[in-house]
């Protein structure tokens, strides 16, 4: 898929774990891991507004589109 | 309300894994009783028509059989797939197909095992009945919706 989620990046900058991550936007690790790995088929915009709200970022930190 | 869903459908798989076993020793026991006695209502063997009498036969005999213990399997497979939380298993979208087949195949022999097996090939013509296609053509309907709903399930699973 064309569509990269960088997670990874943001979490390393706000120097957060994924646990922390994963607890704080209510989420299972299992779950995040799907997203981080790129496996997930969609996010669903309440979730991408808690992990934006948990890094302190915009949605287009997180996701970026690559030809 | 989901253990009410368990029950529900493990009491039908019992039920229906019943029928199919009673089914199965049903063609077994058949099938060995026309093909050793002797006598009306048994093969009548005949040299030109062997390989097709023996192939209605086999056909019936092993087809029918899959197709039940087919049931037994899809059944049993539904059943634990609810148990561990999946709805949809996509093994049982091959179970569906294959049950399709071989309920063609078998059913086609069954309606061909009087004229062809039974009376030597009497009748001289060979038996297809519009209900056996009509009911592979469900079954094969039936396994395309289930592989659609099994591509659904798994989407909404990958949605985060």
């Amino acid at each position: 898929m064309s569509i990269i989620v960088n997670v990874d990046v943001m979490l390393a900058r706000r120097k957060m774990t994924s646990g922390e991550l994963a607890e704080k936007i209510g989420i299972t690790q299992a779950n995040l891991s799907i997203l981080k790995t790129g496996k997930a088929k969609a996010v669903r915009f309440s979730t991408l507004e808690a992990i934006c709200k948990a890094l302190d970022c915009q949605p287009g930190d997180i996701l970026e589109y690559k030809e | 309300m989901k253990t009410k869903i368990n029950k529900g459908l493990n009491g039908t798989t019992i039920f229906v894994s019943l029928l199919c076993v009673v089914n199965i020793v049903w063609i077994l026991c058949q099938s060995y009783f026309i093909s050793t006695d002797s006598g009306e209502g048994c093969i009548a063997w005949h040299e030109d028509l062997y390989p097709v009498q023996l192939a209605i036969f086999a056909g019936r005999l092993i087809f029918k059989t899959a197709f039940y213990a087919l049931i037994i399997l899809f059944m049993v497979k539904q059943c634990k797939a609810i148990g561990s939380g999946t709805i949809f298993p996509r093994t049982n979208v091959t179970v569906i197909y294959t049950m399709a087949a071989c309920y063609l195949v078998g059913e086609f022999c069954d309606s061909n095992m009087e004229s062809a097996v039974m009376f030597c090939g009497s009748s001289g013509a060979i038996e297809i009945n519009i209900d056996i296609i009509i009911y592979t053509i469900l079954l094969v309907v039936f396994g395309i919706l289930y592989k659609v709903a099994v591509d659904v399930s798994e989407e909404n699973n990958l949605t985060i």
